[in-house]
């Protein structure tokens, strides 16, 4: 019997001398963490996603209060949560314009616009490595929907020969489908600003024109009609400067490709 | 003393943890991308080994052989140094928040070295007495530090420098280690 006993013994009691050992260690040495922590990881959306730039919520949290963050990085909570929390800290706020991720291309992708057959992965990344994209225009949208598969919120849905479509109140503007573009394609707007170019393409208006219907041909139309002077010319396409833009319109009137996008 | 400095340097060198036994080589390729990383877990790891060392050795001549359980030694082995680790970590936040800072994320990494448990087992199965397990224990831990410095110096320069595309970051850290664990071979006939 005692070859059994005697190791069954030996290691509960030395099991149970450890782990007294170390409770009344955990107490006598614990250290106070700083409760507001725990406050503001309450407040922030737990996503997780690091848009903010930091290893989670938890690690922002921290950050916070050690006074290395402001408290408006996160795109997810967007101005509440950075009031809630400007609130328990006792400070002003950094205010941060609530962003959403748009599509800037709004070309068609349906079969007549194919390069040719691709039979490799059904993936952006992977299409473009190949030959620089499957479509005739060497900007424009692949619709391998690589930015569907990416996005954590279930914003993005594919559509059917055309890129796919941001739900704009889905979207956190968290940023992941703007690193997965391979064209880079997306890009995080302001969303109270109504009006897009959904182009993207550097090249000349004649060679827009032959592979695209709603191309930016950089006729330069939006920038004779914008009051405010928001749109500009940047490399063979227009741009549209949201600090100056008061979504008046104007640009998508006048635009002769119908390139640019009115978002609701 | 002769036969402790021997004793001393074999392990740092010819008998190199990292180099001529491969063990602990998980955090010598994870915390090797810093000379000031790779010092701290260097000095993390000596402590602890220590420590773990020690009191396996007092637990197997004084618990395990009387009662002639010697068979467990491995599981109560890697109990006390689990437990040991914990304590470290908590005693270390407590009393030096700027060496909890330094060392903090390591000592958790540390208890799943495996280079804590050989050296404790290693010590029982060469007879060693208390002062020939402290000298064995300081020479591994010496030896880690030494391989994890070496390491961290080369792949500070790695950032800066021109690598083929494929080999960037960990393929070409790994064929470095196996070039330094050659050189380190050319200790072996040494002593």
């Amino acid at each position: 019997m005692s070859v059994f006993i005697v190791p069954l013994l030996v290691l509960g009691i030395l099991g149970l001398l450890l782990g007294i050992g170390l409770a009344i260690a955990s107490k006598k040495f614990a250290v106070k963490t700083d409760p507001k922590v725990e406050i503001i990881f309450g407040i922030l959306p737990g996503a997780n996603c690091g848009a903010c730039g930091f290893a989670g919520c938890l690690g922002y949290a921290k950050e916070i209060i050690e006074g290395r963050a402001k408290t408006g990085l996160c795109p997810v909570g967007g101005e509440d949560a950075s009031k809630k929390i400007a609130e328990v800290l006792g400070i002003e706020i950094s205010s941060r314009q609530k962003l959403v991720a748009r599509i800037h291309c709004g070309g068609d992708i349906s079969e007549k616009r194919q390069r040719g057959n691709y039979n490799g992965v059904r993936t952006c990344l992977s299409a473009t490595l190949v030959s620089g994209g499957t479509v005739m225009c060497s900007y424009g949208c692949l619709g391998f929907s690589d930015c569907v598969r990416v996005c954590p919120f279930d914003a993005i849905k594919s559509r059917e020969n055309l890129p796919p479509e941001i739900d704009e109140e889905k979207c956190t503007a968290c940023g992941l489908c703007v690193k997965s573009c391979p064209k880079n394609l997306i890009k995080l707007t302001p969303l109270d600003k109504r009006f897009l170019i959904a182009c993207s393409s550097h090249d000349k208006g004649k060679i827009t024109r032959q592979v695209c219907d709603v191309g930016c041909i950089a006729c330069g139309l939006c920038i004779k009609k914008c009051p405010e002077k928001a749109c500009n010319l940047e490399n063979n396409l227009s741009k549209i400067d949201y600090t100056k833009c008061k979504n008046i319109g104007e640009c998508f009137k006048a635009c002769p490709t119908k390139c640019i996008q009115w978002k609701r | 003393m002769k036969e402790l400095i021997l004793l001393l340097l074999s392990t740092i060198f010819v008998n190199n943890f990292v180099f001529a036994r491969f063990l602990g080589t998980c955090p010598y390729m994870g915390v090797s991308r810093k000379i000031a990383d790779s010092i701290g877990m260097g000095l993390a790891v000596i402590f602890v080994l220590l420590m773990a060392a020690v009191s396996s050795w007092f637990i197997q001549y004084f618990i395990l052989n009387p009662l002639h359980i010697e068979y467990l030694q491995t599981i109560v082995f890697i109990l006390v140094i689990a437990a040991l680790v914990q304590f470290v970590e908590m005693v270390i936040m407590k009393t030096s928040p700027a060496l909890y800072k330094a060392l903090g994320i390591y000592l958790p990494l540390i208890s799943t070295n495996c280079i804590i448990l050989a050296v404790a087992i290693l010590n029982i199965r060469e007879n060693y007495n208390l002062i020939k397990t402290v000298v064995f224990t300081v020479g591994a831990g010496l030896g880690f530090t030494l391989a994890l410095i070496l390491m961290s110096s080369i792949r500070e320069r790695l950032e800066i420098a021109d690598i083929p595309k494929p080999l960037e970051g960990e393929p070409i850290a790994f064929i470095i280690a196996g070039l330094i664990a050659i050189a380190f071979f050319g200790f072996s006939g040494m002593m």
